[in-house]
């Protein structure tokens, strides 16, 4: 497993550069005022710095709340990148750009 | 299977520390205000709270989390404490409250935190502390303090206390595998070298009947191979002692037998040994030094380091060179032997000076270059030099030579008697002299015979006393009358003179002893005490120098008499 971890790792290096897939997951809880800006903050993020080579999922959990213990969401709004690995997630709304930029490995930090 | 556990704790340790990042990102979410709902897990499967009030997010998440928290007022007082928090400390929630936090923690982590709270009213500060338990133990916890708003009194500390105990635990545990790691490697490392010593004495036995001759003329050529199977036999042998020693240090398994050594007649010995090499080389080799100083040390290894340093010394010269061993008081350092090995081969570079008594350390690998050795003679004589209390460097001059100095603790009576006079602090009820007078017989003329019966004789004496409680002391010499050994025992008169009967036994089982030599061997009691005494520093010291000039008298007396 440690070694399949190190392959996929070389290559998240080597395919960036070249459009790599980003596969993002947002969980956000009904209409309320930190998931609308969520919501509305990861769209303008990825078209500004991942256009073309992104895709996002949202998953309201409050239409499937049982869908929280699989990520282990504890606070909502949450964004989990599930590719490239490994899985990271940001917490809160995503108001502050860099801050997402940074945890999602979009810069360096 | 071992390390198979080393790595599974260490994604345990990296696992809790993904965890704790989470937890505290989730924490600034909150107290940025960008988080409005929480999923909270339960038997039921999760719920979803969805909250306008920014507070409650944080008080639903404060309750239900792993992690200790409190707010605190600025002055450290105990405003709110969750259930975990009252748990980590066994007191209950409501005593908490209003309670200088301060207090619940351990006696001495207690000064530092006022300042903590004052660095966290700046910005966040993180610390390691230990909370007072119920039941006088100490919990350790990582304490996370954050300046917070509160609402009526304003400024005031957040604070995150995570239980570390886990975490401790699990650092305990990959320490105690590592050290079995270690331990298997020595043990295996040991059982190796002595397997590869076995067939590796074979070779050199047979090896010697064919060059003797004994099965056979043998041809100018066939000789000549032999001497180089013969000669590299030895190389490797050389080489698998270090390790076997080297092992034997590792797992601490060197235990020095200390006497009072002649630092003369080691050097002596060891010039000996060696003579034939530097010969060999064309190189001279020389002593100079104080003929009466003895030294506190174990005799077989101090022959090791000798033979180590200038072993070393004529491997490094080249021919026609020069390598002289001193000996004496060190300067500046009455308490101490110097013993410096100087040679004019071609020196040490400054780097590689700082690294020669490291394991393993060749300059340039210099395998390539033809001298022989694993690397571990140096490293294994700092190791022995400090197990003495000495010290061993190296001074050089690239191109101009080198010196090797170490020092040895100065030999005096006082300075070793105090194991003899007391234990654990109290005086011993008595202090005994066994004295063995030992004259060569006839057929031992020869110098050089004699030497080897006295060093058997000190062994044995070494291998009959008790290391704690018996010191085996310089033996006075008389010749050609004779010798005078002696064990100082913290032991009474019966106790004596078990240990004398011992000896007389001993001796009488070993050839060498009852062939080159008559003894004599008694006891005598040098100091008794009737009670029990609780000396001071200085009461021992007069004891000890009591005791040390009626143990010369005894000794000079004996050896006088015949």
């Amino acid at each position: 497993m440690n070694r399949k971890t190190a392959k996929q790792d070389g290559k998240k290096k080597g395919q960036k550069a070249a459009g790599e897939m980003w596969n993002l997951r947002l969980y956000i809880a009904g209409e309320t005022a930190r998931s609308i800006a969520a919501l509305r903050n990861l769209q303008k993020i990825c078209d500004e710095h991942l256009p073309g080579k992104y895709h996002t999922e949202v998953i309201d959990l409050l239409e499937s709340p049982q869908l929280a213990a699989g990520d282990q969401i504890l606070a909502v709004p949450t964004l989990v990148r599930m590719l490239p690995p490994p899985l990271k997630k940001i917490i809160g709304d995503l108001s502050n750009t860099e801050r997402v930029l940074v945890g999602l490995d979009v810069v360096p930090r | 299977m071992k390390s198979q556990c080393g790595r599974n704790l260490r994604a345990e340790l990296e696992h809790t520390q993904a965890r704790l990042a989470e937890l505290e990102a989730t924490m600034n979410a909150i107290y940025r205000g960008e988080v409005d709902a929480l999923a909270v897990g339960g038997p039921q499967g999760s719920r979803i709270f969805t909250l306008q009030n920014p507070e409650e997010p944080y008080r639903i998440l404060a309750e239900r989390m792993s992690e200790g928290v409190a707010t605190l007022s600025a002055e450290g007082t105990i405003l709110f404490c969750n259930q975990r928090l009252a748990k980590m400390t066994g007191l209950p929630p409501e005593r908490m409250l209003g309670a200088p936090f301060v207090s619940k923690l351990c006696e001495e982590d207690r000064a530092g935190f006022p300042g903590l709270v004052q660095l966290a009213l700046q910005h966040n500060v993180r610390s390691e502390g230990h909370l007072l338990q119920e039941n006088e133990s100490v919990l350790p916890v990582q304490l996370s303090l954050s300046r917070i708003l509160l609402q009526e009194s304003g400024e005031g500390i957040c604070l995150v206390a995570t239980d570390l105990s886990e975490r401790v635990r699990a650092e305990e545990e990959l320490r105690l595998s590592r050290e079995r790691q270690l331990r298997l490697k020595d043990e295996l490392l040991s059982h190796v070298s002595h397997e590869l010593r076995t067939p590796l004495a074979c070779i050199h036995q047979f090896t010697t009947i064919l060059l003797d001759g004994i099965s056979g003329e043998l041809t100018a050529d066939q000789s000549g191979v032999l001497e180089i199977i013969l000669k590299s036999a030895n190389q490797l042998r050389t080489m698998i002692d270090d390790l076997l020693e080297t092992a034997r240090i590792e797992a601490g398994k060197v235990k020095v037998a200390r006497s009072c050594v002649v630092l003369q007649d080691a050097v002596r010995e060891a010039i000996q040994m060696l003579r034939g090499t530097a010969a060999e080389k064309g190189i001279d080799l020389e002593r100079e030094g104080h003929s009466e100083l003895l030294v506190y040390a174990d005799p077989r290894r101090v022959l090791q380091i000798l033979l180590n340093l200038i072993g070393n010394a004529l491997k490094f010269t080249p021919a026609g060179g020069h390598v002289e061993v001193k000996y004496g008081v060190a300067p500046g350092e009455p308490g101490y032997a110097l013993v410096t090995v100087e040679d004019d081969g071609c020196g040490i570079s400054e780097p590689v000076q700082a690294r020669v008594f490291e394991r393993l350390y060749q300059e340039g690998g210099s395998i390539d270059q033809g001298h022989e050795g694993l690397g571990l003679g140096l490293a294994i004589c700092k190791e022995l030099v400090s197990s003495h209390k000495g010290k061993i460097w190296v001074e050089s001059q690239p191109g101009k030579g080198s010196t090797f100095s170490f020092t040895l603790p100065v030999y005096s009576l006082e300075r070793i008697l105090s194991p003899v006079l007391t234990e654990n602090g109290t005086l011993r009820r008595a202090v005994s002299l066994i004295l063995v007078r030992a004259v060569p017989k006839p057929t031992t003329a020869a110098i050089e015979q004699w030497s080897r019966t006295r060093r058997k004789l000190n062994e044995l004496l070494c291998r009959c006393s008790l290391p704690d409680k018996d010191v085996v002391l310089p033996s006075v010499r008389a010749q050609p009358a004779g010798e005078t050994f002696a064990i100082l025992a913290g032991t009474d008169a019966s106790g004596a003179e078990l240990l004398a009967q011992r000896i007389r036994q001993q001796m009488k089982r070993c050839q060498e002893l009852s062939e080159n030599c008559v003894a004599q061997v008694s006891s005598q009691v040098v100091r008794a005490t009737q009670e029990l005494e609780t000396p001071t520093k200085e009461d021992v010291e007069a004891i000890a120098r009591e005791v040390a000039c009626a143990v010369s008298q005894a000794m000079n007396m004996r050896s006088g008499s015949r």
